[in-house]
């Protein structure tokens, strides 16, 4: 369809079917969204995608993305320096920010082990985390990667690696999320709450 | 107990309606006609698998796009259950008017017992297929070892992943190992868990088994009372041990997924059986120990399905066996090329069916 276009147009459009979830379709028509849009609003998204590129770079401390360094959570005085979350990814700090709970620092890993997808330990920022550690009082340090099977493994490896450091490992509980009801979760999920029970 | 099945393009039948009688249903029509192409919908509408060996490519009717099937149950975990696949893929699995996105979430809601010429291969064939046979038969129990299964396999996978590679750290492979252990553990003890439950059945010898004593024994360096812990530690010393063989061959070589299981005659494994009848037999006491099972466990009689039987039991242990079938008030739906094959009244919960190209007349 995009071959009745004329070139720069085609060109838009095969760069946005490249985005996830985005088919030709839906690229088309954001193209002629950006076509009749004004002048200063594409360039003002051309920009931002230009800025993202240039200006975002890994924490080096803790890995999350940021434009300074270390990043704001880090740079943070308020934030307790002896309890390190570790997460898979950016996203899954924004996800435990946005609760407010959690008021230590973090950890970003940028991916789990997974020997077919040869992702090893190399590839991840663990043995930063093992330094963080050493270096500093650490005394609890949360994994919070996803309750998959390779999430599961790095968490074991993590604990596994900081055992023989003065360091509490703990791992995120898994149970019933809010507002479900019980007939219609799996046997996994009920199973992991009856382990993960409390007294009230 | 199945009430209704409604098949589009499915293998032969290009649409075809059947209402089923409460106890003995008998398609009877000659080879090639259809009949067992109507169990193995019933069943693929339950499991969304096959219990044949043929290509499951060729379930869609010669020159069209999709199948579709659906059912009506009554006493099952649900009532109305209908599934459309093409050959990019499934279309629709829908269960009581919710769509299900996982298989898992879906399969079982109706439980049966498939009797087909294919299982033969469960007594002469590789591990495997016992493997499979007892995890399916599990999985009708509790449906939650499927799940642990594929939890397990993952692992699996990745840890054969690990092992391919020319280097890796001790404590990758370690953890790995540990995860493999434990879950490999819940797989081996719902295998064990089976195996004792069908053996407390097989106990009771059944008329149209004879005087043989058939047991199972599941293969591995467990014993019944192993609990968990005491399974995964034994998994975990295991590949401790088995180590450098491993990094030499680049594979993992011990854990659920080379287990096998004995299937013994007073005492002795089956696989050197001379007669096929004899084979039959044992089979034949197996799916019935698993009907008990299913009665005993979920205090519900699952669907038997019986393809082709009569071809190489004798008409004695056929007597028995639909007898005995007959007396639990099961439903059946059985296969024949002759209906003389199959001894049975006429009576107002049975009903004769007869298969010829693709078409079922009452």
């Amino acid at each position: 369809m995009s071959g009745h276009f004329a070139k720069p147009i085609v060109q838009l459009i095969r760069e946005l079917s490249r985005f996830p979830g985005i088919g030709e379709k839906t690229a088309t028509r954001l193209a002629f969204h950006i076509l009749k849009s004004p002048r200063e609003e594409a360039l003002s998204l051309a920009n931002s995608i230009i800025a993202v590129k240039e200006q975002i770079k890994l924490c080096s401390v803790c890995y999350h993305i940021t434009d300074i360094d270390p990043c704001a959570i880090c740079r943070d005085s308020h934030r307790e320096r002896d309890i390190i979350c570790v997460v898979e990814g950016p996203q899954d700090v924004a996800s435990i920010e946005k609760t407010g709970e959690f008021k230590g620092r973090y950890h970003v890993l940028h991916g789990v082990l997974s020997p077919m997808d040869g992702v090893g330990p190399d590839d991840l920022r663990i043995d930063s985390l093992v330094k963080r550690v050493v270096d500093g009082d650490v005394k609890e340090v949360i994994v919070a990667t996803n309750p998959k099977v390779e999430g599961e493994t790095t968490a074991l490896y993590i604990a596994r690696l900081l055992k023989p450091f003065d360091v509490k490992v703990t791992r995120l509980a898994q149970g019933l999320p809010m507002g479900g009801e019980l007939e219609y979760f799996d046997e996994a999920t009920i199973s992991k709450a009856l382990e993960g029970r409390r007294v009230i | 107990m199945i009430k209704e099945i409604v098949l589009e393009n499915f293998r032969n039948y290009e649409e075809v309606k059947v209402s089923f009688n409460e106890e003995l249903n008998i398609f009877c029509g000659q080879n090639g006609q259809g009949k067992t192409n109507l169990l193995e919908a019933v069943y693929f509408l339950g499991m969304l698998s096959s219990f044949r060996k043929t290509d499951s490519t060729q379930m869609v009717r010669q020159g069209e796009n999709s199948f579709s099937i659906s059912g009506h149950f009554e006493g099952a975990d649900a009532a109305a259950l209908s599934i459309e696949k093409s050959h990019n893929g499934w279309k629709k699995i829908c269960a009581d008017g919710s769509n299900y996105k996982k298989k898992l979430d879906y399969i079982g809601k109706v439980r049966m017992v498939v009797f087909s010429p294919d299982e033969m291969e469960l007594i002469q064939g590789s591990p495997e297929g016992r493997r499979r046979y007892l995890d399916r038969a599990y999985f009708n129990v509790y449906h939650h070892h499927l799940r642990q299964l594929k939890i397990f396999r993952r692992i699996l996978k990745q840890r054969n992943s690990l092992l391919k590679k020319d280097a890796f750290r001790r404590q990758e492979i370690n953890s790995w190992s540990e995860k493999l252990a434990y879950a490999g553990a819940r797989v081996v003890k719902g295998r064990m868990s089976m195996t004792a439950l069908l053996n407390e059945k097989l106990d009771k010898s059944h008329p149209f088994i004879g005087r043989d004593k058939v047991s199972l024994q599941y293969m591995g360096a467990f014993n019944a009372d192993d609990d968990y812990e005491k399974i995964e530690a034994k998994l975990l010393a295991s590949l401790f041990k088995l180590r450098k063989e491993e990094e030499q061959r680049r594979i993992t070589l011990a854990g659920p997924h080379r287990d096998d299981i004995a299937i013994l005659v007073n005492g002795v494994i089956a696989k050197s059986f001379s007669s096929r009848g004899e084979m039959r037999s044992v089979l034949l006491a197996l799916k019935t120990a698993e009907t008990e099972v299913y009665r005993s466990v979920w205090g519900e009689t699952p669907l038997t399905l019986l393809d082709d039987v009569a071809s190489e039991l004798d008409i004695e242990r056929r007597k028995a066996l639909l007898s005995f079938l007959r007396q639990k008030g099961e439903q059946v739906l059985i296969t024949t090329t002759e209906v003389e094959n199959i001894p049975f009244e006429r009576s107002s919960k049975d009903s004769l069916f007869m298969v010829s190209e693709g078409k079922i007349l009452h």
